[in-house]
């Protein structure tokens, strides 16, 4: 990112109505294989690097582009007048060189990205896809991908912030197409890792075999309240939207169902969420975020009581709470390029237990287990927290499955599912989200009762 | 830019390891962004969106390389990648590349151009949309209403010697309110789109009465009940609700899908798999429409492409790359968000032709069953779901209350032998994003009004 030094100059160099600016640069290297049939069916390979700019004269605007010839002063004075029309009564807050990221008093330092070459790339694929094929019974079609992506970010300010980390992380994703019983069945699963030796193949062709083993003999369903466990990837579903309930920003607005109930018991004893910066269950890190804020812990909810949000700089000062580095840009489905500073998560995931998912369902005796769920974006209110989710699952009748159900919704309000909460599971699964841009996790969830419809 | 004699040089770098068809795809684009928070106009950004991507192919392997390096040197590098990535065979000679001008005129005319207007104009559309929204006689605990324009002009070359150019220009308010009624609270967001310039909001009453509406219609739906799960005849107004169209089989019957076998449709070309009364278009053509263009993101020409005719499947949604893995022509399906996507093959305009059934009788001859008057956004695989924003229960053949909480829920394929009417009178709707593959696409989905024999609907209502 030379053309940075530039931007440096320029920031060092403002005119004297522009009294404060930021510029953040992201650059994504990206290399994907996809293999099928033992041969490379898809390459794509990609090196893009984002430029944010915010310039504050009595206000602040804003300006993004991905012409890395533009000349910074214009970029910067675009910005600068894009703010003048704005209602703010303030500036944007800037992080000072005392407040912002320093790798050298990090706790954890994610500075090193190593190269990966592009043969491992190749031979990993071709590993995982030939495995697939040949381990998982009945199979019709398989697709194996393995994308590389390298991610440098550089936040530089006026008040001589110059932050910059890079992280490698490797993605291995399965898809599979099966004949299973007369019909033909789709299973998915994906891991991710900083490293492409961390990529365990056998662990994910175990993970389709489990989904299809879930896929047994359907039979019908009678609607009802029901004793239910969630698997973890329904669980990481409800956690791609319900994040935002802990969001600082929308907390403020009031937005959300949460709204004024910080410090009360939204949950059982059985629920704490966190947001983390670094996690061993996947290969995305947030050392800093896009104001150059340190990423710390925060638990959002500690054994069913609410006790934290998520803040970027702003929502932090009209909160009087600190920032969590939690500054990002990329809130759910949008149709234009997010350059909006709002609140996002780092790593957020429902705290995991002690027991396997077959220790539950046994105890559970009857009752469903949802196993998948289909609708990330529509099926969850946050203002009102109420939710009705497509999902299929199984019947279980004495600890055992008995037959699947397909096309059923479950329905509820999302503090009493919260509530119903009776055990986490220790299959904690995290995944990637919008844009590579943050990660959301969840164990397995068994709750005491869930409404769910069907035939 | 680069010049003629350069792109034609990037191609043949890019073919040079034994690829049979080359492209170059490169997007220069404006967005201007306008927030507006609880009455704060928060502020403006402007955004430049500029980068190419070269495809390349070979029978039915693909190599895609993108970057925002537009010099001569930076694509040429691109170019010599995507050749190593392909490394087919030893290298090759040059051919010449012939580019031939293919004119292009979009079907959505633009009036005013964004980036002609000033920001004070677009500012003043925001303020009268918040305050028409406020005014619409509900307590607003949170309001925020953004402005969005985009100006996207596309170049798209190849091998073939294609060289064809389009511009699309959109415009677009979003709001997203939190109201309250003392006991409970409900959030929404809802977008106005349009596939012009600043000429979409040259009358007021559209966008106010739009804001108003929108806030009336949260209020309201405070007041709505659950329903019991049971098995119903559900009806699905005219408009909108065209979307279980793009969920239940547009998706399943775009080539990505049926080449890699995972959709219900594959290997049903010519064989009956819906109603009779089932007749199912996309059309990327229609002037006026969210979804329109004048050439798809390979540059062929947009059309409209029947895909189901009475209740037979007639054909697929296909771009370049999954036509020769059907062994069948591009549809002008292939699309993209921008540069930094694929092609694909996705939907533009997809709808339900009208047939010849009475709209009044779908509800009178029903006792009890579901009416639904708009379907939010969705979720599409060989089951499909869509949430319902508005329904209202049938009783003894008439409307009774509304309902909430509901998410259709279906195996596409089998859903649509279950359409017992199809309305005479068509109803076009505003479009919005479909997420799929290559990103973010502007689409519309639209149908007569159409009664489903027996649904399967429910909330959390006492059974």
């Amino acid at each position: 990112m030379n053309f940075l030094e530039n931007y440096k100059r320029a920031i060092n160099n403002l005119p004297e109505h522009i009294t404060e600016a930021e510029v953040n640069a992201e650059q994504k290297i990206s290399v994907l294989i996809g293999v099928s049939c033992g041969q490379i069916v898809k390459t794509d390979v990609s090196d893009v690097t984002s430029v944010y700019v915010r310039a504050s004269g009595d206000k602040t605007g804003y300006a993004y582009t991905e012409d890395l010839s533009e000349d910074p002063n214009k970029v910067i004075l675009k910005a600068y007048n894009n703010g003048i029309v704005s209602d703010s009564y303030k500036r944007d807050i800037l992080n000072s060189p005392e407040t912002a990221y320093n790798s050298l008093n990090a706790a954890k330092c994610a500075g090193t990205a190593n190269i990966i070459n592009f043969s491992d790339i190749v031979a990993k694929a071709m590993l995982l896809e030939n495995l697939v094929r040949s381990a998982v019974p009945s199979i019709n079609t398989a697709f194996a991908n393995i994308r590389v992506d390298t991610f440098s970010s550089r936040v530089i300010n006026s008040k001589g912030v110059d932050v910059y980390f890079t992280r490698n992380v490797v993605y291995a994703q399965v898809k599979v197409t099966a004949e299973i019983l007369g019909d033909s069945v789709d299973a998915a699963c994906s891991v991710s890792a900083s490293s492409i030796e961390e990529i365990d193949p056998d662990s994910l062709v175990s993970q389709i075999n489990n989904i299809l083993r879930n896929k047994i003999k359907p039979g019908n369903f009678q609607p009802g309240e029901y004793p239910v466990i969630l698997s973890h990837n329904v669980g990481v579903n409800i956690m791609m939207t319900a994040w935002q309930l802990f969001s600082g920003i929308k907390y403020f607005d009031g937005s959300t169902v949460l709204k004024g109930r910080l410090g009360e018991y939204i949950g059982s004893s059985a629920l704490s969420i966190i947001d983390t910066p670094f996690h061993s269950g996947t290969g995305y890190c947030f050392p800093f975020d896009c104001e150059g804020t340190p990423g710390k812990e925060t638990i959002l909810v500690d054994k069913g009581k609410f006790t934290g949000l998520m803040h970027n700089l702003s929502s932090s000062s009209h909160l009087n709470a600190q920032p969590s580095g939690n500054a990002g840009r990329v809130a759910l489905l949008t149709g234009n390029v997010p350059t909006d500073v709002i609140v996002t998560p780092k790593i957020c995931f429902i705290q995991p237990g002690v027991r396997s998912v077959e220790e539950m369902l046994k105890d559970m005796g009857d009752g469903v287990y949802i196993t998948e769920s289909y609708d990330i974006f529509h099926s969850i209110n946050i203002g009102s927290g109420d939710f009705a989710i497509p999902c299929r699952g199984i019947v279980i009748k004495d600890g055992k499955p008995h037959h699947s159900v397909t096309a059923l919704t479950i329905c509820g309000n999302l503090i009493n599912l919260f509530n119903n909460i009776e055990e986490t599971g220790n299959d904690l699964l995290i995944d990637e989200f919008l844009l590579r841009s943050y990660c959301v996790g969840s164990p397995s969830i068994r709750l005491s009762k869930l409404q769910v419809n069907g035939k | 830019m680069i010049t003629t004699n350069e792109m034609e040089k990037v191609l043949q770098t890019a073919l040079s390891s034994g690829g049979d068809f080359a492209e170059l795809f490169f997007e220069d684009k404006d967005e201007l962004n306008i927030k507006c928070s609880q009455q704060i106009l928060k502020g403006i950004t402007s955004v430049h969106i500029f980068g190419a991507g070269i495809y390349v192919l070979l029978g039915t392997r693909s190599v895609y390389v993108y970057t925002n390096n537009l010099s001569f040197s930076g694509l040429m590098d691109a170019a010599k990648r995507a050749a190593e990535l392909l490394n087919a065979c030893e290298k090759l000679e040059k051919r010449r590349i012939v580019f031939s001008m293919q004119p292009v005129k979009n079907p959505n005319s633009v009036i005013q151009y964004p980036g002609t207007v000033p920001h004070s104009k677009k500012i003043e559309v925001i303020r009268e949309t918040d305050s028409a929204a406020r005014s619409a006689g509900h307590t607003i605990r949170q309001l925020n209403v953004d402005y969005f324009d985009t100006d996207q002009r596309i170049l798209v070359v190849n091998s073939e010697g294609l060289y064809t150019e389009d511009r699309r220009v959109t415009t677009r308010l979003r709001l997203q309110a939190t109201v309250e009624d003392g006991k409970t609270s409900h959030y929404e967001w809802t977008d106005f789109p349009r596939p012009y310039g600043f000429e979409a909001f040259k009358e007021r009453n559209d966008y106010i009465s739009f804001a108003q509406n929108f806030i009336r219609d949260i209020a309201d739906s405070m007041n709505a009940v659950s329903v019991p799960s049971c098995v119903v005849p559900v009806v699905l107004e005219a408009g909108s609700c065209g979307v279980i169209w793009h969920e239940a089989c547009g998706h399943p019957l775009e080539a990505t899908a049926i080449a890699a076998n995972n959709s219900d449709f594959a290997g049903k070309l010519g064989q009956k798999v819906a109603s009779s009364k089932v007749t199912v278009i996309d059309d990327g053509s229609i002037p006026g429409l969210y979804g329109t263009a004048g050439i798809d993101d390979e540059g062929h020409p947009t059309q409209k492409n029947v895909l189901i005719e009475n209740g037979v499947l007639k054909g697929y949604l296909c771009d370049r790359l999954g036509g020769r893995k059907l062994n069948m022509p591009s549809t002008g399906s292939g699309r993209r968000q921008g540069y930094m996507f694929p092609p694909a093959a996705r939907m533009t305009n997809t709808y339900l032709a009208p047939g010849t059934d009475d709209e009044d009788e779908m509800i009178s001859s029903i006792d009890e069953g579901l009416f639904v008057k708009r379907l939010g956004g969705g979720n599409s695989g060989r089951e499909f779901s869509v949430s319902v924003s508005e329904g209202y229960w049938i009783k003894n053949g008439k409307i009774a209350h509304r309902v909430k909480g509901l998410m259709l829920n279906a195996r596409g394929i089998d859903l649509i032998k279950l359409v017992d009417r199809v309305g005479s009178k068509i109803k076009t709707e505003g479009g919005g994003f479909c997420g799929s593959i290559s990103g973010l696409v502007t689409t519309t989905s639209f149908q007569p009004r159409i009664r489903i024999s027996s649904m399967t609907v429910g909330g959390e209502g006492e059974v």
